[in-house]
């Protein structure tokens, strides 16, 4: 079976390495964005994250092909992961002065 | 992969949940105590943990390409990609050795602090769910080898493929919140 001059194997497999490339760019743009605490460098290093465990649960685990239902299931547990995660670091006063009124209550 | 046709289910909803929750306490820990976490990021050896995602992110890509091999009847091909998943998952296991072990003679341990305390559990933790996926991952490594080897094999390369993916995220995630940020 060919698409192109590309059989269906090899048209995936350079999908998964094309992947992997990806994968292995944000990990190092991350890891040297570390060093920089200012907010947008948080932010930068949160996205980076977040396009990584996109890629590998829509690519590898092949979620993107999968049901509906699992499609939207991973995409929710995606996006609160990632909520919780740009709350508490991007709003990290808001969210104590939320914990003092829960304490004080 | 169609995990719809797979019984894991619900343990892989399960462990999703529970590291949502080391998430959630690592996260807001982070806000209360925010000079106590930004010194323990200091103490973290970023090389190590940069190295431990290259190797996860590279296992994560062999187990991919074995799955595609069985599915096209490749069951040695296969076999390859997985003893090279296997390795990279190895690496990972041996760097966590020299990593902790940095730490213990460093005067470290999970009764210093809240960081370390979490740091320990929750990557301790992971690393048990890593040495499930090696065990899994020589059991897809012999079911490949054999001559009988079939297509009803490919449920179980599935299930054990999606497992390893997913101790992969969790790694993605751990990393992004105890050295990155």
């Amino acid at each position: 079976m060919t698409t192109g001059g590309i059989d269906k194997q090899s048209y995936w497999q350079l999908k998964a390495v094309a992947v992997w490339i990806i994968l292995l760019v944000s990990t190092i743009t991350a890891w040297h964005e570390s060093s920089n605490y200012q907010m947008i460098a948080i932010i930068i290093t949160i996205i980076l994250a977040l396009i990584k465990v996109i890629l590998v649960i829509y690519s590898y685990i092949e979620v993107a092909g999968a049901a509906r239902w699992l499609q939207i299931l991973c995409g929710l547990w995606i996006l609160i992961v990632f909520g919780v995660i740009f709350f508490c670091y991007t709003q990290t006063e808001y969210l104590l002065s939320l914990i003092n009124r829960a304490v004080s209550l | 992969m169609c995990l719809e046709r797979m019984n894991y289910g619900y343990s892989f909803s399960a462990i999703c949940l529970y590291f949502f929750s080391f998430f959630c306490v690592w996260s807001i820990q982070h806000a209360l105590q925010p000079a106590l976490f930004q010194l323990g990021k200091t103490q973290m050896n970023l090389g190590f943990g940069l190295i431990n995602t290259i190797a996860l992110l590279t296992a994560s890509l062999f187990v991919a390409l074995g799955l595609q091999s069985a599915r096209r009847a490749q069951y040695l091909l296969a076999r390859k990609c997985y003893i090279a998943a296997f390795a990279m998952g190895l690496v990972f296991v041996v760097i966590k050795f020299f990593e902790y072990r940095e730490k213990v003679f460093a005067g470290f341990n999970p009764l210093n602090n809240d960081f370390f305390m979490y740091y320990f559990i929750f990557t301790g933790i992971h690393l048990i769910h890593v040495l499930v996926g090696l065990i899994a991952l020589l059991m897809m490594i012999a079911r490949c080898g054999r001559p009988q080897a079939s297509s009803e094999d490919i449920p179980f390369l599935e299930g054990a493929g999606v497992y390893w993916h997913m101790v992969d995220v969790l790694w993605i995630v751990l990393f992004l919140l105890i050295y990155l940020l």
